[in-house]
């Protein structure tokens, strides 16, 4: 049996007035992937972004309900956001390189500005980031050089070698490879595979193909709510859900 | 229809020939300035016009030394007293304001730009002369600052507000918080556009004359002490030119030459060293 890593409980989400997520509950299992799949706008990024309480950043956004990481809430007035985002990294759907940092500082920015000083420690880590993110053979020689010359899907290693460093316990991904050409998109999928040993994962993903390769559970969500969750293969060959069987057989979406 | 056609074609040519007789008026206006002011001034440039302060009206060796040293002095001292405080607002308005509060602190900034700068010489006068009981260095920086401050600050706030949402994001996504994505991200980001509106701001109050008249004074010696009356370019610029010596309206020339080739210089330094803003998000 899979230990549950966070488990929803009853969330609700808005922005403004736009009720994006209503009373989600969903248990995400550790060191699995799990996918959440849904046409555009069902709320699969908000879904994310309340895991790692980024949903709040933005003006007027506003979340209830319980996200239990390791069982406590990460809601809980003495929980701060901050430590919470130190403990689940994000990639996001346009990959993110720092124009002014170098690719060494594009990796060791958050230990960096979170106080890590010992250059030899932070060599070490930059060096094992990239290597777990299958970027460093790529850079290894050039690490000083601007982050920006990249290529699109360096940079998204790049950002998950970032994510890496600081050694999260989960790491939520919006749509990694959809800005990405498929042989780029096929890297970071493997790279996917090979990081689900180390870290619990969360992928929004319109793309039921990589859900098929990749997801060990799926949820599906349709206008905010979730219709179906489940083993990824149950989901995909047996859905219990009429909307669901539509959905993967190309209904809408 | 041949006729309305003309008629279309001689409006179109009478438009073309207004605007094109308008820019080179202005064009011509600008260049003359600089003519006049290279003929006349360019005589006056010489060692000491550089290395003397005020001499007798007669004396054919000094300079404006003392007023190029006044003139830095208080540009500096106010670009210093302002450019922090400009930078944190405009962090405030651009990452914490809520946009109803930032559109009011923008209004009021932008009307604060546009106060004759003679009002803010009268208010330096009665905030900073009248309670330290004379004129001086420290007035007319903070007089300065005054005048720095809207210009650096929205210019600053310009410039945070175009780097994309994405990158603030990423920032927090690794456990940043937010004044430290502010600090280290979004103003580095931004830097050229702060060091633009920096430079700007500077040229702009380098050239100041009437913030200066009754804050600064003047001096006919060098800089000493900030709490002392201190001369600049243009309070310079503006006693000699009223006098009725020779010497002093040619070194007065000589002056307007400089800080116009300065602020030419000041100008044509920003266009081309920040001149790449292909990555602001």
């Amino acid at each position: 049996m899979d230990r549950i890593k966070i488990e929803l409980d009853k969330v609700n989400a808005w922005y403004g007035d736009n009720h994006v997520l209503k009373d989600i509950s969903l248990q995400i299992y550790e060191k699995r992937v799990t996918a959440i799949i849904g046409p555009s706008g069902c709320g699969k990024s908000t879904l994310l972004r309340v895991i790692n309480r980024l949903h709040e950043t933005v003006d007027a956004a506003r979340v209830e309900g319980k996200v239990l990481l390791d069982g406590r809430d990460i809601y809980d007035k003495d929980v701060d956001p901050v430590d919470i985002r130190r403990r689940i990294g994000m990639i996001f759907q346009q990959p993110v390189a720092f124009p002014h940092l170098s690719i060494y500082d594009n990796v060791a920015i958050g230990l960096k500005l979170n106080g890590l000083k010992d250059k030899a420690r932070l060599d070490k880590i930059v060096e094992e980031s990239l290597r777990e993110a299958a970027l460093w053979n790529e850079v290894c020689d050039r690490l000083m050089d601007k982050g920006v010359s990249l290529s699109g899907g360096q940079k998204q290693r790049l950002a998950i070698a970032r994510a890496i460093a600081l050694k999260p316990e989960v790491i939520l991904m919006d749509e990694p490879t959809s800005s990405l050409d498929p042989v780029a998109g096929a890297k970071v999928e493997d790279l996917i595979i090979n990081l689900k040993k180390n870290y619990t994962i969360v992928l929004v993903t319109h793309n039921i193909q990589q859900a098929a390769r990749v997801a060990d559970y799926i949820a599906f969500l349709y206008m905010g709510r979730l219709i179906e969750f489940g083993p990824a293969r149950r989901v995909l060959e047996s859905p219990e859900m009429e909307l669901t069987e539509k959905y993967l057989i190309g209904e809408f979406g | 229809m041949t006729i309305n056609l003309r008629v279309r074609k001689i409006k179109e040519k009478i438009f073309f020939t207004l605007s094109y007789i308008s820019i080179a008026i202005t064009l011509i206006i600008l260049g003359s300035v600089i003519f006049f002011t290279f003929v006349k001034g360019i005589n006056s440039w010489s060692i000491s016009f550089f290395l003397s302060p005020q001499r007798s009206p007669l004396d054919p060796n000094q300079g404006i030394a003392h007023a190029i040293q006044g003139s830095l002095l208080m540009s500096f001292l106010a670009a210093a007293i302002s450019t922090p405080i400009s930078i944190l607002a405009a962090i405030y308005l651009s990452e914490y304001a809520s946009t109803a509060f930032r559109e009011k602190a923008e209004y009021i900034l932008d009307a604060m730009a546009g106060i004759p700068s003679i009002v803010v010489g009268v208010v330096s006068y009665l905030l900073f002369v009248l309670p330290l009981g004379t004129f001086s260095a420290f007035a007319g920086s903070m007089a300065l600052a005054i005048m720095m401050f809207p210009l650096m600050t929205r210019a600053s706030q310009d410039a945070f507000m175009r780097v994309g949402r994405e990158y603030r994001e990423a920032g927090l996504a690794v456990g940043l918080p937010k004044w430290k994505v502010s600090l280290h991200i979004v103003l580095y980001i931004a830097k050229n556009g702060v060091i633009t509106g920096f430079a700007l701001a500077f040229g702009r109050i380098f050239g100041e004359t009437a913030p200066l008249l009754m804050t600064a004074l003047g001096s006919r010696s060098f800089p000493t002490d900030i709490f002392a009356p201190t001369s600049s370019i243009t309070l310079l610029i503006y006693e000699y030119s009223k006098s009725p010596f020779e010497t002093w309206i040619n070194i007065a020339w000589g002056a307007s030459l400089f800080i116009l080739l300065l602020n030419l210089g000041i100008n044509l330094i920003i266009k081309f060293s920040v001149g790449d803003r292909k990555w602001i998000g």
